[in-house]
């Protein structure tokens, strides 16, 4: 919202500068986004009209312009690029000073008279634009000084918390400015309007519609939108449109209830509010067709619809130059759904935006009375008749703050009088919470079994609501009914009793053992009145609002109760008295006083309850003023009580910790490990998006009906949730392919598998990506060595088909007989998809399944005694493996047997491959003599014959 | 050949393996010198004496002579090694070496600093139920804060999580009978807004969680202050702004003194350009854990209480680095990466 800080300046006592309101509004949690404070300009700068443009004939980039300032024609020449016919702008006349100090006088330019300067923004110091002339609303006054845009003021740009509807209204603003600064409020005086509750101009509202005022007005003598308001609108960057509008909308900025003013003329009484019909279309405002929705509100007159409730109104009957007579209405909504209507039409109106925010129903009235005592004064309008309907009821919520807790929680020492003047200064009435004297305040009112505050108010009480009632005054919940209170409440002795403890008798049974429940009570019409609950309880959820069923643990009645008021007495609401051990109907049922025998001498007594401990630590909030409906909770006066204070005034602590148990953590080192290593390795470790591209997926020879989808992607490149990293990791190749030819990065990061309705399976993969132009895949080959030597781990590469990889090059990892990923390289027919050159290779892993099985290495002994090295070299058939012929070997004791090579060749026997293999051979215990070398040796030659099928070269 | 000789040989040894040769020959194993003395047994006893002694002197000498020449060589051998010159600032050798992302090594830091404080690392999925990303936060489906988070939604429903804060919910759930509970929850939360230099659809949030008894606002305050010193330095001071999350009451926004100016808002007499001249930098939300939220994951919030904060750190890696444009994070673009 934008204001002037004149405007919010005008409803404070004390004058303080724009500094003071700034810092003031942003100390209280509003963002400022943009101050800036204008000095008035020489009146001689004035808003002018460019009628046309010719080009300077001596200079390329300057153009002649002849400018009309709505009396004369000046020729004026202007370098500004973005100069065209029709333009209005600022012009300084012959004589005008500009902010900086230069004059204007009549110049020469290139040989042509210029009779002034057109401004930009920067000239003027209303914005930091030199790039051009500052270009002005199309429909300003010409010749009008362009102080009449730009008042010598203060600009505030502020956000809007989401809870903070007064945040939209410059009274809102004023108050917490008022608050921060201790400056007095002074509210414009309002004439008090009269609703006749029997008019018809109201006729059947959604129950969406929690209040709808209208009142008929004859228009007078209309005179000039005033000043003013004009300069007060524009600085709020809203267009005068016209006395009545100009007037609506100014009451909106300044109280935040937006109205609507009809012309009568146009109106067929009466007004309602209903959903709309399927596919029924209204002209709005902004003169747009709208294909109403089933869930849209509209307002309509007897014949049709004539605007969308709290969002725009129609143009059919919209006030225009020629109307007599007018309807002004001032409604509240559900916040909700004007939010949805809002959203569907892609409509956020300055309605809506309060709206939205939840509007108190308080105030629909006051600004529908600001509104007409404008009209009446400059409209010289009368009021014909007004109607109010108010569809719900204005619950008042109370409210308590423990002065201790509090002084604990902002780690300030405060009593309860600091507390009380603090809260005072947003218009919060408070003070020490006195339990018996509030309790004294209902002495001698009527008994009435299950009254209720709905109902009754304070005028009539049953035991129960009596007590319930007193600590609703701090916000406190002890339930409704008497065994709600018993079973809520801490048992005390009766020797120990404090003020505000609740005493009880037990239930008195009459015979009539009704079920109850709260809905009974509160429905005006429930005759029934049982005498004593059973089994359960409501206790009221004070944040929704609704109630939640409670099983009582104890079994049995619990009928009365009373409220010890201290000096052997107690406070209840009584309709028998127990007189010489047998009980009495009273003459007047009433709250009344008695001695503290009447209870714990009497038979039936059954315990006393406390329900606060220190309650006279406690405070009441006795008034939340009506416009901050945020304000319900314990912890939201807290935070009240942080903002007047300051949070720079609150102590640092750090909590103590005292766990339960700690629960290790076997995931983020590892984690971490993994990516030391394989950055030591050489690769990159990169982060890439979790969403891909259709595409992406389709040229992995992948499919995207297996992906989960978004319903509202940003653009088709980010559609799809991926499934594996490859997707991803090929388009990093592909972005970086100019950049580098030989590369290798490695990625950990959760995928996303579809299971239907349930939340999508999220393994956390890690894949690393080689590109090189030849070997890439021994060298990925090589990562994977090394980090399965690392993480200890006992696997197995299986050799399998299927995409991304090429024909014969792929492998599936196995890990405890679970297949954990793939590793392999990149079928050439997808490099070249991605416009790829040499070859890729990749693996990727489930990470989790990996550090699950990851083993701490055991260590062997290395032998003392030297070893004996021998290479050899043989033909073995080219589908053997490394992997196995090298685990057989080393499974010789004494033999350590590592890959010497492979060698290909056509020279070679058909279906052979050429193998060196490396041996070390060692005893623990001696060095080993040749005769024990040459054994060993035959050993290994036996079995590499025999298992593996191997030619002697 | 007689001493003289010997030591005029051992003078005129150019090099340390002309000098061993010389050696062995004349006091090795097998040296004239050697033999020399093995042959006074035929010498008679009365002169045998005389002989040895003259012999072992030469020896004396002569090793002597040996470990004089032997260091002479190995000085000039030393010289002529270093003698060619070389620029000791020109480049090394070029290793093969990785990088870590920047954002990760973000990650690790603050781990590491929550670690420090006592903190566990909890993780939630990135796809959320409607339920655990709003509704459990007091973000009903008609709140306008869901117009604060601007959401992707699956065709199932499904969200993409807008926020880290829907690990809390999962968290306390499963822990609220072993409270108290002090977590962060680092991971990616995803929002449907366009992209500029200092948003990015994608990024990694860190989520802070304390639950217990007694915990009040002076606490979160500490915690923050003595966590944005651990990330961004000792002197670094904390300022908080009311704010307004649906999910935490009183609710704060808070900023870190310039790592730049120092919260001067002057860089060389001209505003700074990493906090735009404020002296602060914007980091993230924080407050106290609603009652209801609370409440909606179990824990009684007439005996718990507790704070929570989240900030992204895409933008402390920005701030850290100096990155100006958050997006390099995610290109990747390896010429960027690599200077990590």
């Amino acid at each position: 919202m934008k204001v002037t800080t004149s405007w919010i300046q005008s409803y404070l006592r004390r004058t303080i500068s724009d500094r003071e309101i700034v810092d003031s509004l942003e100390k209280a949690g509003f963002e400022v986004e943009q101050f800036s404070s204008s000095k008035a300009l020489d009146p001689n700068i004035v808003i002018a009209k460019v009628q046309n443009v010719r080009q300077h004939p001596e200079a390329d980039r300057l153009h002649i312009a002849e400018v009309f300032d709505g009396t004369d024609i000046f020729e004026i020449v202007c370098g500004a690029p973005n100069i065209r016919a029709g333009l209005i702008v600022p012009l300084a006349r012959i004589g005008a000073v500009l902010p900086s100090g230069d004059g204007i006088v009549q110049a020469k330019l290139r040989g042509v008279t210029s009779n002034g300067m057109l401004c930009s923004g920067y000239e003027l110091e209303l914005s930091e634009d030199h790039n051009g002339l500052l270009e002005l609303d199309a429909e300003a006054t010409l010749g009008a000084s362009i102080n009449s845009l730009y008042p010598a003021d203060g600009l505030i740009d502020m956000k809007t918390a989401a809870n903070r509807w007064d945040a939209l209204s410059v009274l809102g603003l004023a108050r917490e400015v008022s608050g921060q600064t201790k400056n007095e409020i002074i509210e414009t005086p309002i004439n008090e309007l009269v609703f006749d509750s029997k008019s018809d101009y109201i006729d059947s509202l959604e129950p969406s519609v929690s209040r709808f005022c209208i009142a008929e007005l004859n228009l007078g003598k209309m005179q000039k939108t005033p000043e003013w308001m004009a300069q007060r609108l524009i600085g709020a960057g809203v267009r005068t449109l016209g006395l009545i509008v100009d007037i609506s909308n100014y009451v909106m900025l300044e109280y935040g209830q937006p109205m609507h003013a009809y012309d009568a003329d146009k109106v067929a009484l009466p007004f309602g509010a209903r959903k709309t019909v399927s596919k029924e279309i209204l002209m709005t405002l902004d003169n747009v067709e709208r294909v109403l929705g089933t869930d849209d509100l509209v307002i309509c007159d007897a014949k049709q619809a004539l605007g969308l409730a709290g969002v725009m109104g129609g143009a059919h009957s919209e006030v225009i130059d020629t109307t007599k007579r007018i309807y002004l209405e001032a409604a509240t909504f559900e916040a909700g759904i004007i939010r949805k209507t809002a959203k569907r039409h892609g409509l956020r109106s300055d309605a809506s935006a309060r709206f939205e925010r939840g509007l108190p129903v308080q105030l629909a009235p006051v600004a529908m009375a600001r509104a007409i005592d404008l009209l009446v004064e400059y409209a010289g309008a009368k009021v014909v008749g007004a109607q109010d309907k108010l569809q719900i009821f204005p619950y008042e919520h109370r409210v308590g703050l423990c002065t201790s807790y509090a002084s604990k929680y902002l780690g300030i020492e405060l009593n309860a009088k600091q507390i009380v003047e603090t809260l005072g200064l947003l218009g919060i009435e408070a003070r020490p919470f006195d339990i018996v004297a509030e309790a004294k305040k209902h002495l001698n009112k009527p008994y009435k079994w299950g009254a209720t505050f709905r109902e009754d108010r304070t005028e009539a009480f049953d035991c129960s609501y009596l007590t319930d009632y007193l600590y609703s005054l701090i916000g406190r919940e002890i339930g409704h009914t008497s065994l709600g209170q018993y079973e809520v409440g801490r048992t005390v002795d009766e020797n120990d009793l404090l003020p505000g403890d609740i005493l009880f008798y037990r239930g008195h049974d009459f015979g009539d053992k009704g079920e109850y429940d709260l809905e009974e009570i509160q429905s005006k019409d429930s005759k029934q009145q049982p005498h004593s609950i059973k089994g359960h309880y409501y206790l009221k959820d004070l944040v929704s609002g609704g109630f939640k069923k409670i099983q009582a643990k104890i079994e049995g009645l619990v009928g009365h109760n009373g409220l010890y008021i201290g000096d052997g007495k107690v406070i209840h609401a009584a309709k028998y008295e127990f007189v010489d051990g047998s009980w009495a109907e009273l003459k007047v049922p009433r709250v009344m006083e008695v001695s503290i025998d009447n209870y714990t001498q009497n038979p039936t007594y059954l315990g006393a309850r406390r329900h606060i401990d220190n309650l006279d630590d406690w405070i009441s909030i006795e008034k939340v003023p009506w416009w901050r409906t945020d304000l319900k909770l314990e912890e939201d006066l807290l935070e009240e009580l942080a903002r007047l204070i300051g949070y720079d005034k609150i102590p640092s602590t750090i909590p103590a910790w005292h766990p339960q148990e700690v629960q290790f953590d076997r995931r983020t080192q590892p984690e971490r490990r993994i990516r030391q290593l394989l950055s030591g390795l050489g690769l990159y470790e990169v982060m890439t998006y979790s969403f891909v591209s259709g595409e992406q997926i389709t040229r992995l020879g992948e499919e995207t009906v297996d992906y989960l989808k978004l319903k509202n992607p940003l653009s088709s490149e980010q559609a799809y949730l991926r499934r594996n990293l490859a997707t991803s990791h090929m388009g990093v190749l592909e972005k970086n392919r100019k950049v580098v030819s030989e590369v290798g990065f490695y990625e950990i990061s959760g995928v996303f598998n579809d299971r239907g309705d349930e939340l999508p399976d999220e393994p956390i993969m890690i894949a690393a990506t080689v590109s090189a132009p030849h070997e890439a895949y021994r060298y990925v080959k090589g990562v994977w060595d090394q980090l399965s030597l690392q993480l200890g781990l006992d696997f197995q590469l299986i050799p399998f088909e299927g995409s991304p990889y090429a024909m014969g090059r792929a492998v599936n990892v196995i890990v405890r007989g679970k297949a954990i990923g793939t590793m392999g390289q990149i079928a050439p027919a997808i490099l070249r998809a991605h416009k790829l050159e040499g070859e890729v290779a990749r693996f990727e892993l489930d990470l989790g399944a990996l550090l699950e099985a990851a083993k701490t290495i055991s260590y062997d002994t290395p032998s003392k005694y030297p070893a004996a090295s021998r290479d050899i070299t043989v033909l073995v058939p080219m589908a053997s493996q490394w992997q196995k012929i090298g685990k057989a070997l080393n499974n010789i004791a004494g033999v350590k047997a590592s890959y010497g090579g492979d060698y290909y060749s056509d020279n070679l026997p058909e279906g052979y491959r050429s193998l060196t293999i490396h041996l070390e051979l060692s005893a623990q215990d001696h060095t080993l003599e040749d005769s024990e070398v040459l054994s060993v040796m035959t050993r290994i030659e036996q079995l590499l014959n025999s298992t593996f099928k191997v030619k002697n070269r | 050949m007689n001493q003289e000789q010997y030591q005029a040989s051992i003078a005129k040894a150019e090099t340390l393996a002309e000098l061993e040769i010389l050696h062995v020959a004349v006091l090795g194993r097998k040296g004239e010198l050697t033999l020399s003395l093995r042959k006074l047994g035929a010498v008679a006893p009365e002169k045998r004496r005389e002989a040895g002694a003259k012999i072992n002197a030469i020896k004396t000498i002569l090793e002597a002579a040996f470990e004089d020449r032997e260091a002479e060589l190995l000085l000039a051998y030393d010289e002529a090694s270093l003698e060619a010159p070389i620029d000791l600032t020109a480049p090394g050798l070029k290793l093969p070496t990785g990088h870590r992302h920047p954002v990760s090594l973000v990650q690790d830091e603050l781990i590491d600093i929550f670690w420090q404080m006592g903190y566990e690392v909890a993780t939630g999925p990135e796809v959320e139920t409607e339920w655990y990303n709003f509704e459990a936060l007091n973000i009903g489906p008609d709140h306008p804060a869901r117009d604060m988070q601007d959401t992707f939604y699956l065709e199932n429903g499904h969200i993409p999580r807008t926020h880290t804060s829907a690990v809390q919910i999962r968290h306390m759930e499963i822990n609220k009978d072993k409270l108290p509970i002090r977590i962060i929850a680092p991971g990616k939360v995803f929002r449907n807004e366009d992209e500029d230099a200092r948003h990015s659809w994608i990024f990694h949030q860190i989520e802070g969680l304390v639950v217990d008894e007694g915990i009040t606002l002076t606490d979160l305050k500490g915690t923050l202050e003595t966590m944005l010193q651990g990330v961004l330095g000792e002197g670094t001071k904390l300022r908080l702004r009311s704010n307004y999350f649906p999910y935490t009451e009183p609710s704060v926004e808070m900023d870190a003194t310039c790592v730049v100016c120092k919260g001067s808002g002057l860089v060389e007499k001209a505003s700074c350009g990493m906090c735009g001249g404020t002296g602060w930098l914007e980091l993230g939300g924080a407050g106290m854990v609603h009652p209801q939220v609370l409440r909606n994951a179990g824990v009684d919030p007439n005996r718990y209480s507790g704070f929570a904060f989240g900030f992204g750190f895409e933008r402390i890696a920005a701030i850290k680095y100096g990155v100006g444009d958050v997006r390099e994070f995610w290109r990747p673009n390896f010429n960027f990466l690599k200077q990590f």
